[in-house]
């Protein structure tokens, strides 16, 4: 396959390649060497334009141009190169052959740089009067495995980014903290000026941890290799124009695009190949001492840890593994022993009818799985013409995850074009369609595959013999997990049947794209109009296959969704000096926006008729209704923004935006957005040598949000069956609200920017405070009220905090240069107000006797459970040795927030030798884990079996020195010396003596998250080639090493999935390890 | 090109046009702001027959409570765990929200529905305030003091609780009022109405009897009160199984019996049948055991698993299934129909009320026999077997061994089978029969109430703590306010 699409790519190259060279070959007067200021490389494909007579080529191999039969006159003469800052420089064509060469300097190194802000206003970094963080596109596009997003973790200060659940898994993203307490947390994301959805496909119970599959969220359907810059916007001053949805922050995406007029082309081949192995410090290690049970409950006399029973029919009892069992509490291995197991009970197999040595087995859950693979190929042409421009792409991606039967397949396409029609009237478009398809996507939650390594399982069993007897006997259910009477699967299937058997499909339409007119009215003034369009139509099918374990009743669920948004915009972009001194500029202009959400779920009833068939209407019984979904909203909002500035030594910005919005009461349905923000470039009156820039902010904003679609008025739910003929109507769990006002976020910013040194060292500072009020959330209500949730405008959420970027370059020489990037974050959020008399709202109740809370006081998240009962700090341990426990759960026993989080980047040139790395860190903040609540109770991990202060296994009788004294203090104060035994499921270790404080541990982790090394062909080589303008090869490593964290057996970023409810973990994936080999060819 | 600017400026004006109907898109075209009254009265009798009968660990854990059940794997709430799973949290947003908010919602339709007469209207309105009273008596058995006359109204978030013996006592009158508001001669609920089908006259027998239920659980505290009320509703209480009010269960799932879903449809093997109830079935040679359980493997004996405790399920005997496929009703039927309130019931509160000395008709032992034998018939029992077991020295009301309340409560729990709540309460009010303490029970005993919900320590503060302390402490071994003797 991946042979086949390189060899049909190249193809494609080779056309391009032909049009391109007929479109260089020119001859001309004004010539020169296009070089990178810090290294003196050459720049091949470095744009030469000049906008008077739209003229212009890009620099050939050598770094060298020619622009021909310019007639004689004085011309602006712009150099521009991705990745690097513009230049201009001033021309006099007088003579045959002028000689301009340039240096371009690196964008990172760039205060210069151009952020792209709302509505495509462009601002240098100097004007910009809030905080804002730009990543280039290729780091983004660096990262070639399923989903970009990633490469913007520790790459952003302030923003927190985490990928769960393994192949095409969610990835949160939250920037300054929780602030809506029941809405939504994302940042939203804009692309070329349009809002692009970033939505997710799980259902409530995934996001509150049950049972489910993980359909990520819809942001990574974006070409990653169209990308050319990433603008964070942080907080609501910088996104206000955007509405409501940019309180959470925006990334704003711009794609690649020509200069209009570049007479050349840019063709940019990538091809990679990426393997994935699990991380195993992310992974349970086991026991190895005692086997499958629960404890000595099978039988009489000697031998209580099995059962005891003539299994061979030759009349007397035999040992028989406690089958029935999904713990680890079992007998002791004993290679004396000979034991019947499930394979003995197996149809056939080796050992079927058997009995086996009582041994650890060869092959553990590790064992299960495989080497992930992702290949990536893409290839993406741009390119100029008289009068215009186009970009057009295609990106294939193919992922095989790390379990079996799991892959996804993603193809992308982009166009867009833009082309002056005539002087004043320029018009563009851009389309892009983005497949995408799911196969065995990845499990979450209680009772999935996870859930029985990490929780139930018996550390007998061998992997291999499962994987056996599944392809055995065609794919049957043999399971390891047996009822009593043998009869079939337990609690478990056979993991490799629940794969190959049990799992989902999904296939997701994407398309997205604008069109779009700008009429130029002077050099100041420009109106544009656009229409934009975000659609995409999903089809989930979920399946659990006959004959299951008893927990699955065989059923199919069907699941589609189809989405729209537009948005149509007017708006009037003003850019003028007013006098010598003074420069205003800004927008005016409306925006108009329609959502519209269908969706339809049918699930089979009671079971199938015909195994293996898929379809609603091989339901045994009559199908449940379906659930249906048909949501709207629209917003209308007007806004207009000032910008003046003052010999570039003071920016004042002024925004305005007023929403009316679908979903709040006809007389509270229109809200404002001001927002005033000022920047000093004090550098500009502080002549100091040391001194490069500096600058300090400050800005204020308030913004509005609305609630969510049919809120307002009640309304009835059908019960999804009739009883006999009688029709069940029922009221709807959640109280509406007539008199909803909007939510409200009020925020202020302060911020110092200094660059020291001619850009040797720069630093950002930012301090922020943002508190959102008002806000329209359901909030939960006593039970006895008739209803479980009530939707009222309640509450306050502060966050505040620090974010410092720091850039230093120890070393910058010709051959060798170093830059390094720190961001740290520290935000600090508190839950100031619920609704009133309401100290508690509650997010999620997942297992483990614990609720994930907004607390009053607390930081959002709080985790509740039972907690030890202390004395001087010390635990209590009762006359058995056991933990003491609060009687109630409602004790504070941790909270999901870090103390700060934080990343440093580093850049190495060496020649043609290019090297990152990148170090992410998150320090604090709580994780409870499932895992370890059940699977220390299960006796999975090494600690239930460790050795004690007697030196004997804490699993022998108390009575024979065994059992375990736990840290703490007894009852009367003193430490504790008592043995709690820890023999069976109900000892010292897990659920059930133990409160759940006792399996809350600290999320800390320093990750080394990437490390790229590139090596571009050398250009003389390149030149001779001819074809090519630059080539490299890069290595690139991600997730290569956790440096450090205190989570046992997992990786603290995982969580259950994208939303509100993190700090938590059931059934956690295993973290991969990826390593790409990457080939760019650009011509 | 100045003439592309007039379209642009047309389409802007068009634009701005569409923008007049904005709160028009702000429906939910999929689900309805009116539907008829029954279909929400429906729901909750679905909602309150489904919950009385569910077997399901987070909802109702009655049949582990009064050791009907025992568990296999997993023994934790028959250790009487009961946070681990949110039950009492989840037991009231099934009755508060699904049962008597949908009853409250049905009742305002109702009285405003002026297609019906009023005749019909107050049968509809008596039938919903009958229901009322038999929830609210329930969370009051489960926990005591609860959300009253404050509950029910979103408005009021945080309703305060109320004490359980004055509830009790709203309860009898509400009930008196729907009794004297019945009128047979007009219709009812019609076909809406699941549990009767819209009959007048057995939904006066229901309200009876039910009347009798409250009255009873009284009796040690307010004894005038119980001997009015029983007095007055003895005659006009069920008077044979084909007055029970049940809840006819479906064929297949949803609305198949929970017990099925639980034990068959599941495929679980979660639940053997209690040591308890089996030991003191085999002392007594009951001839319902056949009906209930299955012999234990292997053996020729009714063998029931340890209470509160881990037990193979292979070992023990199970709950009877529908092998022979005919019209008797075994555990594993999934149209085995729920019951809510049962003849034999009433024939038992006969009894005591002539051990009480209260004004009612037929002797003590009449009444035993009849309750006896009616929970035998409803299961299928040979008329021989009953009068066979009815003669035994051990079952006859005049030499069974032990006092009225030990007579009766054993015969009663034996009776209420299935009904675990019901079960728990006689337990709790008569004492008797002797249950079993789990091994390594961490309670100092067998709990006598369930503790509130968590989420009202959360929501409902302030009222939470009052009412804690009302009953002296929000804890698992308080006596209800009718648990004195």
């Amino acid at each position: 396959m991946l042979r086949k699409l390189l060899s049909s790519s190249l193809g494609l190259v080779l056309c391009f390649m032909l049009f391109a060279s007929g479109a260089i070959a020119q001859t001309g007067s004004i010539s020169g060497t296009i070089t990178d200021s810090n290294t003196s490389d050459v720049l091949p494909g470095a744009n030469v334009f000049i906008q008077d007579i739209e003229k212009g080529t890009a620099a050939s191999g050598d770094g060298t141009y020619i622009i021909e039969d310019v007639p004689y006159g004085t011309y602006e003469l712009q150099f521009s190169f991705v990745g690097y800052q513009s230049q201009t420089k001033q021309v006099v064509v007088d003579s045959d052959e002028i000689t301009v060469n340039a240096q371009l300097s690196p964008s990172e190194a760039a205060l210069e740089e151009v952020f792209v802000t709302a509505y495509g206003i462009e601002q240098s970094q100097n004007e910009l009067p809030y905080s804002a963080q730009k990543v280039d596109g290729d780091i983004v596009a660096q990262n070639r495995n399923d989903n970009f997003l990633t490469s913007l973790s520790g790459r952003v200060a302030g923003l927190k980014v985490s990928k769960s659940n393994g192949m095409g898994g969610s990835t949160n993203m939250v920037m300054r903290g929780y602030k809506s307490i029941s809405g939504n947390n994302q940042v939203l994301f804009v692309v070329d000026g349009v809002p692009y959805a970033n939505r997710e496909f799980n259902t409530e119970d995934v996001e509150e941890g049950d049972a489910g599959y993980d359909y990520g969220n819809t942001a990574v359907d974006i070409n990653p290799d169209n990308i050319a810059s990433i603008n964070v916007l942080k907080g609501p001053a910088a996104a206000a124009l955007y509405g409501s949805r940019a309180s959470n922050g925006a990334i704003v995406i711009e794609t690649k695009k020509a200069e209009i007029g570049q007479q050349s082309v840019d063709v940019t081949f990538n091809s990679s190949v990426t393997a994935s192995r699990i991380d195993q410090s992310t992974f349970p290690e086991y026991q190895m001492k005692y086997g499958q049970g629960y404890g000595p409950y099978y039988s009489g006399g000697s031998e209580p840890y099995f059962y005891q029973f003539d299994a061979n029919g030759d009349g007397s009892d035999d040992l028989v593994a406690p089958y029935t069992a999904d713990a680890s509490f079992g007998p002791r291995f004993d290679a004396d022993k000979m034991v019947y197991t499930w394979e003995s009970f197996a149809n056939s197999g080796p050992n079927s009818g058997q009995p086996q040595p009582w041994t650890a087995p060869e092959n553990t859950p590790v064992d299960f799985f495989e080497t992930g693979m992702t290949t990536q190929n893409s290839i993406s042409v741009d390119g100029g013409f008289t009068g215009g421009y186009y970009a057009l792409g295609y990106n294939q991606n193919n992922t095989s995850g790390i379990m079996p039967n799991s892959e996804l397949d993603k193809h992308k396409l982009n166009f867009s074009a833009g082309y002056d029609i005539s002087e004043d009237l320029h018009v563009s478009a851009s389309v892009n369609y983005a497949r995408t398809e799911g196969l065995g996507r990845p499990q979450t939650g209680y009772s999935t595959l996870l859930s029985q390594f990490r929780q139930w399982w018996a550390t007998s069993v061998d992997i291999e013999s499962q994987r056996d007897a599944y392809f055995r006997n065609g794919g049957s259910n043999t399971p390891w997990n047996v009822t009593s009477d043998l009869s079939g699967p337990f609690y478990w299937s056979n993991i490799y049947w629940s794969r190959h058997e049990n799992y989902s499909t999904d296939q997701r339409d994407r398309y997205f794209g604008y069109t779009e007119a700008r009429y130029d009215v002077n050099d100041w003034l420009s109106f544009t109009g656009r229409v934009a369009i975000d659609n995409y139509s999903q089809i989930i099918e979920e399946r659990t296959n006959k004959p299951s374990a008893t927990t699955d009743l065989p059923e199919y669920t069907q699941r589609k969704q189809n989405f729209t948004e537009f948005n149509y915009d007017l708006l009037a972009n003003y850019d003028t000096q007013l006098s010598e001194t003074i420069g205003v500029s800004g927008v005016v202009g409306m925006n108009i926006r329609r959502n519209h959400t269908q969706a339809i779920t049918g699930t089979t009833n009671g079971g199938l008729v015909v195994p293996d068939q898929f379809s609603l209407d091989n339901s045994s019984n009559g199908i449940l209704f379906p659930e249906e979904t048909d949501e709207q909203l629209g917003v209308n909002g007007y806004f207009a923004s000032l910008n003046l500035n003052y010999d570039d030594l003071v920016n004042i910005e002024l925004t305005g935006r007023r929403d009316k919005s679908s979903s709040l009461p006809e007389d509270e349905n229109v809200y404002y957005y001001p927002s005033a923000s000022a920047g000093f470039i004090f550098s500009e009156i502080v002549s100091a040598d040391w001194l490069t820039f500096g600058k300090i902010r400050a800005s204020v904003a308030s913004v509005g949000n609305t609630a969510p679609p049919a809120s307002l008025t009640d309304r009835f739910n059908r019960n999804p069956s009739n009883f006999g003929r009688t029709p069940l109507y029922t009221l709807p769990n959640t109280k509406n609200n007539p008199d909803l006002k909007p939510e409200r976020t009020k925020s202020w910013e302060v911020g110092l920017q200094m660059s020291l040194f001619q850009d040797r060292f720069s630093y950002d500072i930012n301090y922020y405070d943002q508190n959102t009020l008002d806000q329209i959330l359901a909030t939960e209500v006593s039970r006895a009220s008739g209803y479980q949730t009530k939707f009222v405008n309640a509450g306050n959420v502060e966050n505040r905090g620090i974010e410092l970027t720091v850039t230093g370059r120890p070393v910058v020489t010709q051959d060798f240069a170093w830059t390094v990037t720190a961001n740290w974050n520290k935000n600090i959020n508190e839950v100031k107000a619920l609704a009133p008399g309401v100290d508690n709202y509650q997010l999620a109740a997942p297992q483990g006797d614990v609720t994930i809370s907004a607390a009053l006081g607390e930081p959002y998240g709080a985790i509740r459970g039972s907690d030890f009962i202390y004395q001087d700090g010390e635990p209590v341990v009762n006359s058995s040795g056991f933990y003491k426990s609060t009687a109630s759960s409602n004790h504070i026993i941790g909270n999901m927030n870090p103390d700060w989080t934080g990343g440093i980047s580093n850049r190495i040139n060496y020649k043609n030798w290019s090297l990152n790395f990148l170090v992410d860190v998150r320090w604090g903040g709580d994780i409870f884990s499932l895992d370890q609540y059940y699977g220390q109770g299960t006796g999975l991990y090494p600690v239930t079996a460790a050795i004690n202060d007697n030196g004997n296994n804490v699993r022998d009788p108390v009575s024979e020195g065994g059992g375990v004294v736990l840290d703490g203090v007894k009852e009367d104060g003193s430490p504790n010396d008592i043995h709690a035994p820890a023999n069976t499921y109900a000892g010292a270790f897990g659920w059930i003596n133990n409160p759940s404080a006792n399996f809350v541990y600290d999320g800390s982790y320093v990750k080394l998250r990437e490390v790229g090394l590139t090596y571009s062909i050398p250009q003389d080589l390149i030149n001779r080639i001819g074809l090519l303008r630059s080539a490299s090869v890069s290595v690139i490593g991600r997730n290569l090493l956790i440096l450090h964290k205190n989570l046992p057996y997992a990786d603290p970023e995982q969580g259950i999935a994208v939303g509100n409810v993190q700090g938590y973990q059931g059934a956690a994936h295993p973290t991969t390890r990826d390593v790409t080999l990457n080939l760019k060819l650009r011509f | 090109m100045r003439k592309l600017i007039l379209p642009i400026l047309v389409l802007a004006l068009v634009l701005v046009s569409c923008t007049d109907n904005l709160t028009d898109l702000n429906t939910d075209p999929k689900n309805p702001t009116d539907v008829p009254g029954e279909t929400l009265f429906s729901n909750a009798q679905v909602s309150l027959g489904t919950y009385l009968t569910e077997p399901d660990v987070n909802l109702n854990t009655f049949k582990l409570m009064a050791q009907y059940w025992a568990q296999t794997t997993y023994a934790t709430e028959s250790r009487y765990e009961l946070t681990t799973r949110s039950i009492p949290s989840n037991l009231w947003s099934e009755l508060y929200r699904d049962v008597l908010k949908d009853l409250d919602k049905s009742a305002e339709i109702i009285s405003n529905d002026e297609s019906l007469s009023d005749a019909e209207k107050t049968n509809r309105l008596a039938s919903i305030e009958v229901l009322k009273v038999l929830t609210y008596s329930e969370l009051v058995n489960i926990f005591g003091d609860i959300p009253y006359s404050e509950a029910l109204n979103p408005d009021n978030t945080q309703p305060s609780y109320e004490d359980a013996a004055s509830i009790y006592e709203d309860l009898m009158s509400r009930l008196n009022t729907a009794i004297s508001d019945f009128d047979a001669s007009a219709s009812n609920f019609r076909e809406a109405d699941i549990f009767y089908g819209g009959d007048v006259e057995k939904w006066q027998k229901f309200a009876n009897s039910l009347k009798l239920r409250l009255a009873i659980t009284l009796a040690d505290v307010n004894n005038s009160m119980a001997q009015t009320a029983i007095e007055e509703a003895a005659p006009n209480a069920f008077e044979s199984n084909d007055d029970n009010a049940v809840i006819p269960f479906q064929a297949f799932p949803p609305h198949a019996n929970p017990i099925w879903e639980a034990l068959v449809n599941s495929g679980r093997h979660d639940y053997v049948p209690s040591n308890t109830i089996i030991d003191h079935m085999n002392d007594l040679d009951d001839p319902r055991r056949p009906k209930f359980f299955t012999l234990a493997p292997d053996t020729n004996t009714y063998f029931g698993g340890t209470y509160g405790t881990t037990n193979t399920y292979s070992a023990f005997s199970h709950f009877s299934e529908d092998v022979a496929n005919d019209d008797d009703y075994e555990v594993k039927t999934a149209t085995l129909p729920g019951t809510i309130l049962e003849y034999a019931e009433v024939e038992f509160i006969l009894v005591e009320a002539r051990e009480r000395g209260y004004n009612v008709s037929g002797s003590a032992q009449q009444h035993y026999n009849n309750a006896i034998e009616a929970d035998m018939k409803s299961w299928g029992v040979d008329e021989d077997d009953i009068s066979d077991y009815l003669s035994q020295q051990s079952v006859n009301y005049q030499t069974a061994s032990g006092t009225w309340k030990e007579k009766i409560g054993k015969q009663k729990w034996l009776s209420l089978f299935l009904q675990g709540l019901q079960g728990w309460t006689e337990w709790r009010r008569l004492d008797a029969p002797t249950l079993n303490a789990p091994p390594e029970m961490t309670l100092e005993d067998i709990p006598e109430r369930f503790t509130y919900p968590v989420d009202e320590q959360n929501l409902n503060t302030s009222n939470y703590n009052a009412a804690s302390e009302a009953i002296g402490g929000d804890d698992l071994q308080n006596n209800l306010f009718w648990d004195v003797n």
